[in-house]
């Protein structure tokens, strides 16, 4: 039987992200993730990342593995690692914290988190949705 | 298991000032005609408790059903009967919530902390196990004896609740605040719930708001009620 498991962890960039670099980061996700079945989402914000990734327990520790050898970020900070009854999130997405309104709705994938409508409240309640509240809150910068 | 001793329920409102609901009540175990429930465990052998436990959680689990509950339900397990077979007492209490009716996510397994627990990863992998049933798990006491700051490095509830005494006068005791400020801001950034447990002065309950607590039991309240599920004044919500 496949485990479900989130983890979730917050990271410092390593590069200046251009708002080039931070939409082929979104594509190339995307695609990964979606081959994956993984879920979950990725938040950027001054230079600080937040993402939550639920899937196969060893789909995602196998991912973090990859994800904490990429040089892009490096402070890599483990929140929370746990099983979980069903997944919180239908796909995988990811919020940007300087992008425009306008921007966000032309490109696949981007998510409303830092414009403060819908993202957040569409979240079932549970551990990932408080943690996400609390990176809204400024918490979880790494630097 | 042989046991000859009579014993109830009572129950006591959880509530959340937010949504302005009682969200829970926890089962207190109780003497047939409301004793307390020390004359409950004199009759019953060291060595039958944990199956006593067990037995009077289902059958609270039936009490709680015939009364009518729409809500969560809090019941208590020691670190043992967790551990026990893997979550095997656990498994069962949820089987039995299930046939009443009950949804995995309204039972609330509260890990009541009287012994030390040395096994913290042998918790933590049956604590995640059950996670998958969809259970919420607790930590009750919070903050005394051997459930200190130390315990969530290793396992990550969905809720505390703090210990009585760190509640005590709050309102006038500068240590006891430092501390739930500082449990607070933790809870916070793990995606923990605090719950503040055994709240019996006005003035507790409004230095405990301001800290941002949403969830509360205690006298202020509603005392448990004996084989009834008691409701809670409206002044305590929040306007």
């Amino acid at each position: 039987m496949s485990e479900l498991m989130h983890l979730i962890y917050a990271s410092k960039a390593t590069i200046d992200f251009s708002d080039k670099d931070i939409v082929e980061l979104l594509t190339n996700a995307r695609k990964n993730n979606n081959s994956l079945n993984v879920t979950g989402i990725l938040l950027f914000d001054k230079g600080s990342f937040l993402q939550v990734l639920e899937g196969k327990e060893e789909t995602v520790s196998n991912l973090f593995k990859n994800i904490s050898n990429d040089k892009r970020h490096s402070n890599i900070v483990k929140i929370i690692a746990e099983s979980i009854p069903e997944r919180h999130f239908n796909d995988w997405s990811m919020g940007y914290a300087t992008i425009s309104r306008s921007e966000l709705e032309k490109i696949e994938g981007m998510n409303d988190f830092f414009k403060g409508s819908t993202c957040l409240a569409d979240i079932d309640k549970g551990r990932a949705k408080k943690i996400l509240a609390a990176y809204a809150n400024g918490r979880w910068r790494i630097e | 298991m042989n046991i000859s001793v009579e014993y109830s329920h009572a129950f006591q409102p959880i509530i959340d000032i937010e949504t302005r609901r009682i969200i829970s009540y926890e089962v207190l175990l109780r003497g047939k005609n409301n004793e307390p429930p020390g004359t409950v465990f004199g009759h019953i052998g060291r060595e039958n408790l944990m199956a006593f436990d067990q037995v009077s959680r289902e059958r609270a689990i039936k009490l709680a059903v015939n009364l009518g509950i729409n809500c969560s339900l809090n019941l208590n397990f020691t670190p043992g009967a967790i551990l026990f077979e893997l979550g095997k007492y656990v498994e069962e209490t949820l089987v039995v919530a299930q046939q009443q009716g009950l949804e995995a996510n309204q039972l609330i397994v509260e890990v009541t902390e009287s012994e030390a627990i040395n096994t913290t990863s042998a918790l933590q992998s049956v604590l995640n196990k059950l996670r998958r049933t969809g259970v919420v798990i607790a930590i009750d006491d919070f903050g005394a004896g051997y459930a200190g700051l130390n315990l969530l490095t290793d396992v990550q509830p969905d809720l505390i609740k703090l210990d009585m005494h760190l509640l005590r006068d709050i309102d006038k005791n500068g240590a006891r605040q430092s501390i739930v400020r500082a449990i607070s801001d933790i809870c916070i950034d793990l995606g923990i719930d605090v719950l503040a447990e055994g709240v019996e002065t006005k003035e507790e309950f409004e230095f405990l708001k301001k800290q941002g607590i949403v969830l509360y039991q205690g006298y202020l309240f509603a005392k448990p009620g004996f084989e009834c599920l008691p409701s809670v004044p409206i002044q305590y919500y929040e306007d």
